[in-house]
């Protein structure tokens, strides 16, 4: 966990203009972005730094975001961790599938800057 | 009569028109159109021959003659004798390829053919049993008159014409045995019998029919050289036969000249048999007209019951086929369809989620200065994202209605390669972009400069974005053949040999694990590959494998002169 005062959002998606929109809708918040292009990497900085929520992709090169998600609540040590998913599938398929591996929340693409903004505060408290 | 190959060479077996005409479909036309035709002289003439009681021999056989010539032409057209079958020697106009027969056969009605071998099945086998019922006929009617005339007569007319002359056996209380004797020889015979005793003035002595005593013969070699003391044999038909049966449809006469020598040395007169083969031949015959008659009607219903059969048969089996053809290809394409949507879908909320995210942020916030460029800068590039997205749609349209237009002019490509390369955004930093085309050293391309461009864009794009581990990325060119061959390479991650021959398939994307989350519509290799054809060119993909990367590589036709 990080310092009292400045929360961690691990960030996993591995478009680049995504990941912009995602830094520039946090801005507000000013809490510490931590970023991961592929699955693999996404598992390894949630269990290294321990951020206060995971915004995952679903669409993750190599792992992607439902079986990071399968791993990190399979796991003692990154059960807690809350995860919301995001998708570029707005289907009720995708949503049983992340509810199936433990998301906690579901944001579809595209998604309003605000409502994302909204999400994370409501996660970071 | 049976059909033999020596005929095949003797009908014309490529109609004119067929020749004349190009392609596989003018061609299959005519053929059926051609097999079609035959089919109607080989019905007909069947038709003909079944069709009447009463059919002249020479008429059976001709239009038999003219229904296996049918039979024949239909056949080799439909074997199209192709050269290096052996069946023949090979026609002008046809394709000397062996696989020429197969695809015509394929290409006629499944009810055409069944048509025509049924049709020449019944002419063969309407042939054969005519063959062997003529030659029994032959035969039988021989032996019929060689027992006739030698053992019969011989043994039991000639000791009751025992007397110094003719006259003289013929005349007072013996005419009236022997007459009776004769008459009773005919009255056995199975075949309607005359007996006619000549005089050596070749004047008939006797008669056992309605003969006239006493008539003259007039050139009858036969009796001539009989008279002279050699036996004769002769078949005619009844009316050219010096002797008159007088019965009712007599059709042929065989004669049997025997000289006559009452003292056993010097020929008296001439013992003339005539007999009526035909009278027990018409039995035969009769017999074998409605053998025929049965079994060419027969085989005419076996031919209608078979071309129902058949053609209820083809109709459901194509019915059945062009539905399974249309749910495969509906399920094919719902199935692309739906794999093509869900990538599209994907494809577009990615820059649409930047366009609505970055302008709501424009517009709703305070944003610094500095801010407010760089989200211009990324709503602009989700913008363009859109637009290559739509590009690409719209590409893979054009090509689908055959309106993609390309216009070659001879070019370097290494004007292309500059061009692709100083477009093409930041590439990331692991990932080392090197260009290996250089300007003037490599011949001239004819080729379209910025359909090259979005070519080779979509191969740079491809090779970065399959390299998430990073590497080189370089575009490489060299004369090969007739031709020179940009190369596009990688250490990326590779293609499996298994989906090397897909990759340029439309929608086509490589499915597994290290891909997932590789954004792609799988058009771009498709409209790649769509438009180095359309220059001439050609394109071609290979890798090591798995992790070792790929090449990817355009072959453009030079342009004719070399630079100096």
């Amino acid at each position: 966990m990080t310092g009292p005062g400045r929360s961690t959002v691990l960030v996993a998606e591995d478009d680049p203009l995504i990941l912009a929109l995602i830094r520039a809708s946090l801005q507000p918040l000013s809490v510490t972005v931590l970023e991961a292009g592929t699955g693999p990497a996404a598992l390894a900085l949630a269990r290294s730094a321990g951020p206060d929520l995971i915004l995952l992709d679903v669409g993750l090169p190599q792992l992607d975001g439902f079986e990071v998600c399968r791993r990190l609540k399979a796991d003692a040590a990154t059960r807690s961790l809350p995860v919301v998913l995001l998708t570029a599938r707005a289907q009720q398929a995708d949503r049983d599938r992340g509810a199936a591996v433990g998301a906690d929340e579901f944001v579809a693409k595209p998604f309003s800057p605000a409502g994302l903004l909204a999400e994370v505060r409501r996660w970071l408290g | 009569m049976s059909p033999r190959p020596g005929t095949r060479t003797r009908w014309p077996r490529v109609p004119p028109a067929w020749r004349r005409r190009g392609g596989d479909a003018g061609r299959s036309a005519d053929l059926e159109h051609a097999v079609r035709g035959q089919l109607t002289v080989l019905i007909g003439e069947l038709e003909l021959v079944l069709g009447r009681d009463e059919v002249p021999a020479a008429q059976r056989e001709a239009s038999a003659r003219r229904a296996t010539d049918a039979a024949w032409a239909i056949e080799n057209m439909l074997a199209g004798t192709a050269a290096g079958t052996g069946a023949g020697p090979p026609l002008p106009g046809q394709p000397s390829a062996p696989t020429g027969r197969w695809r015509r056969l394929r290409s006629l009605s499944l009810t055409t053919r069944f048509t025509a071998v049924a049709a020449t099945l019944i002419v063969a086998i309407g042939l054969l049993v005519n063959q062997v019922t003529d030659r029994t006929l032959q035969d039988s009617a021989l032996a019929d008159e060689a027992a006739f005339a030698s053992n019969t007569v011989a043994t039991r007319l000639v000791p009751f014409l025992r007397a110094a002359d003719l006259e003289e056996a013929l005349s007072g209380p013996r005419f009236a045995e022997i007459d009776r004797r004769i008459q009773e020889v005919a009255r056995d015979d199975p075949d309607r019998v005359g007996i006619v005793l000549w005089r050596a003035d070749r004047t008939i002595a006797y008669s056992s029919d309605s003969q006239v005593i006493g008539r003259q013969a007039v050139d009858d070699d036969e009796l001539v050289a009989a008279l002279a003391g050699v036996a004769q044999r002769e078949t005619k038909p009844a009316r050219d036969a010096e002797i008159r049966l007088d019965r009712a449809g007599l059709a042929r006469v065989m004669e049997v000249y025997l000289p006559l020598r009452l003292d056993g040395t010097r020929v008296n007169g001439v013992f003339e048999i005539y007999h009526d083969p035909t009278h027990s031949d018409r039995r035969v015959a009769e017999a074998d007209r409605q053998i025929s008659r049965v079994l060419f009607a027969g085989l005419g219903i076996l031919l209608l019951v078979l071309l129902v059969v058949v053609r209820g048969a083809s109709a459901q089996l194509r019915r059945q086929s062009e539905q399974l053809v249309a749910i495969e290809s509906r399920r094919e394409a719902d199935r692309l369809q739906t794999e093509f949507v869900g990538v599209v879908s994907h494809e577009l909320r990615t820059p649409l989620t930047a366009l609505v995210g970055f302008s709501e942020l424009l517009l709703t916030r305070d944003v610094p200065e500095a801010n407010r460029r760089q989200w211009t800068e990324l709503l602009h590039s989700g913008a363009e994202r859109l637009r290559h997205l739509v590009e690409e749609l719209l590409d893979v349209t054009r090509i689908g209605e055959g309106g993609m237009e390309v216009r070659p002019a001879p070019m370097d490509v290494a004007d292309a390669v500059r061009d692709t390369l100083a477009a093409y955004g930041p590439v990331p930093a692991h990932v080392q972009l090197v260009n290996s085309v250089h300007p003037g050293q490599l011949p001239l391309v004819l080729a379209d400069h910025d359909r090259l461009v979005q070519i080779l864009t979509n191969l740079v794009s491809n090779a970065v974005k399959y390299s998430p581990g990073g590497g080189r990325v370089e575009v490489l060119a060299r004369v090969a053949g007739s031709g020179l061959r940009l190369s596009v390479t990688d250490e990326g991650l590779g293609i499996t040999s298994d989906e090397l021959p897909r990759v340029f398939s439309r929608f086509h994307r490589i499915d597994d694990e290290n891909r997932r989350g590789i954004g792609g519509t799988g058009l771009g290799l498709y409209i790649a590959q769509q438009l180095v054809e359309l220059q001439g060119g050609t394109m071609s993909v290979d890798s090591p494998g798995i992790g070792q990367g790929s090449r990817f590589h355009v072959t453009l036709p030079l342009q004719p002169q070399r630079r100096a």
